[in-house]
């Protein structure tokens, strides 16, 4: 039956967890994007810093917010300027303190996730080499 | 792939933050300069930073992308003059010296200057952690699959 075996190849590949895993990847690595930017603006006048809402996005991606089709392009509209924060003498907000440790937190959950889909995708070759034995 | 936008930003930082330490290291080499080919005292230069945008024209058109997250790093527009006066000096002898003794002196302030250094060394470096986490980054994604 082709459609069973469609729907099969299409739940050990675009399972959930993976949707999630590659979400998130896609997110983080905006995000350090943005983070990137803003270091590079540290001494820009009058730039107001940029930021990924994470773990918002995440909440959404996770109740099914986003769809397959949004791909890149959905997430590139959840990218916001921040103006919130207290503004320099010369009208720039970036604290490189809290963005260098925003880097590092983001650059941890990168390799976080990076390594969940490694471990993801050991497990589903653990499933199809097992049976040669 | 987004993680080389990343990288191409911090180096777009390296350059303007290492620019800035040229410029700087100009106005102290001539924080006692007199003689200038254009005449006068030395006048102090500043760069310029200005966020680096998308090539897009139009103030429209680069808020829309701007929002959209297409930013590029920073660049230096201009390395421009400082035009306030400087100090002046009572030293008659000085070749420099005008009719009633007293020399222009650059308007370059040292202590100003080596703060300014320490603020763009500090830059710098923080652009060179944001690429290396970068590429540790790129290459943990490449190491996806391998077993």
């Amino acid at each position: 039956m082709i459609g069973g075996t469609r729907s099969l190849l299409g739940n050990v590949v675009n399972d959930r967890t993976m949707m999630l895993l590659e979400r998130g990847l896609d997110m983080s690595s905006m995000r350090h994007s943005a983070v990137s930017n803003n270091i590079a603006n540290a001494n820009t006048p009058g730039y107001k810093r940029r930021d990924v809402p994470f773990e918002t996005v995440m909440r959404e991606a996770a109740s099914g917010g986003f769809t397959e089709s949004d791909g890149m392009r959905g997430l590139e509209r959840v990218m916001n300027v921040d103006s919130g924060r207290i503004n320099r003498n010369d009208g720039n907000n970036v604290d490189i303190d809290y963005e260098m440790t925003l880097l590092a937190e983001n650059s941890v959950i990168y390799n976080a996730l990076a390594r969940q889909l490694s471990q993801k995708i050991s497990l589903l070759r653990t499933v199809i080499t097992e049976g040669r034995r | 792939m987004r993680l080389f936008r990343a990288m191409d930003a911090s180096a777009s930082g390296l350059t303007a933050e290492r620019l800035r330490l040229d410029v700087i290291a100009g106005n102290l080499a001539n924080a006692n300069t007199t003689r200038t080919p254009d005449g006068g005292a030395y006048v102090r230069r500043m760069p310029v930073f200005e966020s680096r945008e998308s090539g897009i024209f139009g103030p429209f058109f680069q808020a829309f992308s701007s929002a959209m997250g297409e930013q590029r790093g920073v660049q230096v527009s201009a390395i421009v003059t400082d035009d306030r006066p400087g100090k002046t000096k009572y030293e008659p002898g000085h070749p420099d010296a005008g009719p009633d003794g007293y020399v222009r002196m650059p308007n370059v302030d040292v202590v100003t200057e080596m703060v300014d250094m320490v603020s763009a060394t500090r830059g710098y470096e923080a652009n060179v952690t944001a690429i290396n986490a970068s590429k540790q980054m790129a290459m943990r994604a490449l190491d996806i699959g391998r077993g």
